[in-house]
């Protein structure tokens, strides 16, 4: 069987057993303002960051902003927005032409200005991704430094799925030259829900 | 058997593509370098990155029966194949028992080593790589040329024929922008339409049994959710022992790779969702006879993020594919050779050493001083060219006879003084091809030492 023929072949090449360093994440932290960088790195990537005080706000914010959308999906309690009716037979076909998706992040990551969501943010995982314009919310409470703090969060995550989103998608692949949209969502938002 | 200097001598007969792919290559080493000189404690990081890859390794087949556990105890069947050829029946078996016809696949460089796609067509499969490079390469039936970037070595109007060609575009001069999206609307229909995705694997995680997969277009996350199977596969050197561990290298891997502080989609994927079902194929492939060479072991650190590409000036001017191995550059030159020594005894010697590998490899492999041990092995088993062999010989007589030398030296001297310049050039052999001699001086170092001394 090949698995017991790799396990066998692995324990007679495998060197001495070598010690696993430990870790200590707090050297790599630094002074910087977590909010602002944060925010510098969203757009860096390509996405927008807007600062709000409510729910309500976000609501207004997006009619504003995406006057157009026809299909809308909105997995955030408290702003309904959502054209389109979820169940758990929804297909991805089904949400081929969804125009905007709004969900909750749960965590914020200020050196690359990527956000955390998993399973129970998203009701259908093709969502974030098939969207044409992907919309998160986030406390500002859940912003941290840096990817050590994030895997911390993440390491208990009962989710089966969970990605870290960083702008929208992208790609260089036509001679190095970016284009914004690719196959996934061709915007990314990011509203911030400030503590005051 | 492949001749690295003989491809890389077709790729140069453009020299103006070839100016293109350096400079280009070149400007994302530099974005490297701007992401990292960014990150407090960056040389901690790798240091840490290496030292964690370095005890895995060493507790490899106990890390691989924890994570088998951990995956299946979250619904996920894993498979092992000992080489290219049962991962290859092993995908087949499941897509078969699904009945499944269609397939889109993300990037996933052991996959092309196992010349999966090639397999599955002729099984009456449909295969369409999704991301755009990918895609790119496939339409014109061509290997990546770069691990990460798989389209480097094409040009723009290259791609607006093929795209004309096979998506039946509008001819455009090669806009990126409306190009994109063209392979936009052509991959989406396909992800929609698939029934299986397969994906490669940049972590996998041993404590909880999930595999993380990192893209910029999204194309692995739209395959894997729209379709009711993914199959992963991974080289079992993909391991990693903890989440805590995820961090350091997710944050070296893009910064290393195209100088962005992350990919835009990290995935973590645990267990399938409701009525789905996901599989992973572990694979050997080589690897462990890898493990097994004391000298070459630290080669299966390796994350696969292409910096000893973008910086090596050999794989800046000679292309990717003048490699003729999935993996090209300063690693593939070190992974090759275990993998067929004959065939890929040219690669560990396209190098000049010069280490800008080592410097820039996120988990502190020693690249360059591999080469050159693989250039001794190489030497031993007589699989270097006979010319070369000859030469060598030779050379270590006259140098290791100090009379012997300095006659030798002194009718050289002369010879290339007096001679013609294309006989002299010819005598000093293929590095002249591109370069001129320099001028000779009036005597040889030993002839003017000797006279300052009496001085």
């Amino acid at each position: 069987m090949s698995r017991d023929l790799i396990l066998k072949k692995i324990r007679s090449a495998k060197p001495d057993k070598m010690d696993l360093p430990v870790l200590n994440v707090h050297r790599f932290k630094t002074e910087s303002n977590v909010k602002e960088t944060f925010a510098k790195n969203i757009e860096s990537v390509g996405g927008k960051i807007c600062t709000v005080t409510s729910k309500s706000e976000v609501l207004m914010r997006i009619k504003t902003t995406f006057p157009d959308v026809k299909e809308v999906v909105s997995c955030v309690e408290g702003v309904d927005i959502g054209t389109v009716a979820l169940d758990k037979k929804t297909s991805a076909k089904e949400l081929e032409k969804l125009d905007l998706a709004l969900l909750e992040g749960q965590c914020g990551v200020a050196e690359n200005g990527a956000v955390w969501i998993s399973d129970k943010n998203m009701f259908h995982r093709s969502i974030p991704f098939i969207t044409s314009h992907l919309v998160l919310i986030l406390s500002q409470e859940h912003l941290v430094e840096n990817m050590h703090e994030a895997c911390e969060r993440i390491a208990h995550c009962d989710d089966g799925y969970g990605v870290f989103i960083s702008g929208p998608s992208k790609t260089a692949d036509i001679e190095q030259s970016l284009v914004i949209g690719a196959q996934a969502a061709l915007s990314l938002t990011v509203y911030i829900i400030s503590n005051s | 058997m492949n001749n690295h200097s003989i491809s890389a001598e077709k790729f140069n007969r453009n020299e103006e593509h070839v100016n293109w792919h350096d400079t280009a290559l070149w400007f994302v080493r530099q974005k490297r370098d701007r992401a990292a000189s960014t990150v407090e404690g960056w040389e901690e990081l790798r240091s840490l990155a290496s030292a964690i890859k370095a005890h895995t390794l060493s507790a490899l087949d106990e890390y691989l029966v924890q994570f088998e556990q951990n995956a299946m105890k979250n619904g996920i069947y894993i498979h092992w194949a000992a080489n290219a050829n049962a991962h290859n029946e092993i995908v087949y078996s499941i897509l078969h028992s699904h009945k499944a016809k269609k397939l889109v696949k993300s990037k996933s460089m052991l996959t092309e080593e196992c010349g999966l796609n090639h397999f599955l067509e002729k099984k009456g499969i449909e295969v369409i790589d999704t991301d755009l490079g990918e895609r790119i390469v496939q339409l014109a039936q061509e290997p990546p040329s770069h691990i990460v970037m798989p389209a480097i070595h094409k040009k723009r109007e290259e791609i607006d024929e093929l795209f004309q060609q096979h998506l039946h575009t509008q001819p455009s001069g090669g806009d990126e922008v409306y190009l994109t999206r063209e392979a936009r609307k052509h991959l989406r229909e396909k992800f929609i339409s698939a029934d299986a995705a397969v994906t490669g694997v940049n972590f996998a995680i041993a404590e909880t049994g999930a595999i993380v997969v990192c893209t910029n277009e999204g194309n692995a996350d739209m395959g894997v959710h729209a379709t009711p199977l993914h199959i992963a596969s991974m080289g079992i050197e993909k391991i990693i022992p903890k989440v805590e561990h995820l961090g350091i290298f997710l944050r070296l891997l893009a910064r290393s790779a195209t100088g962005q502080p992350i990919t835009a989609y990290t995935s973590y994927y645990k267990s399938p969702r409701p009525n789905a079902e996901m599989h992973i194929v572990i694979v050997d492939n080589g690897r462990t006879d890898q493990l097994a060479e004391p000298n070459f072991r630290s080669a299966l650190k390796c994350i696969r993020c292409g910096a000893c590409m973008n910086t090596c000036p050999v794989y800046r001017r000679s292309g990717g594919h003048s490699y003729g191995y999935t993996i090209p550059g300063p690693i593939g030159s070190i992974l090759s050779p275990n993998i067929d020594l004959k065939k890929y005894s040219s690669l560990p010697f396209a190098s000049t050493l010069c280490g800008s590998c080592t410097d820039v490899c996120p988990v502190k492999i020693d690249i360059h001083s591999q080469l050159y041990q693989w250039r001794q092995v190489i030497a031993e088993k007589k699989e270097s060219g006979f010319s070369k062999r000859i030469a060598m010989k030779i050379s270590a007589k006259i140098l290791s006879r100090a009379k012997t030398f300095h006659a030798v030296s002194k009718i050289s001297n002369t010879l290339l003084r007096f001679l013609p310049k294309y006989i002299s050039k010819a005598i000093a052999g293929k590095w002249t091809k591109q370069r001129e001699l320099p001028e000779i001086p009036q005597y040889t170092f030993l002839e003017w030492y000797e006279k300052r001394r009496k001085r």
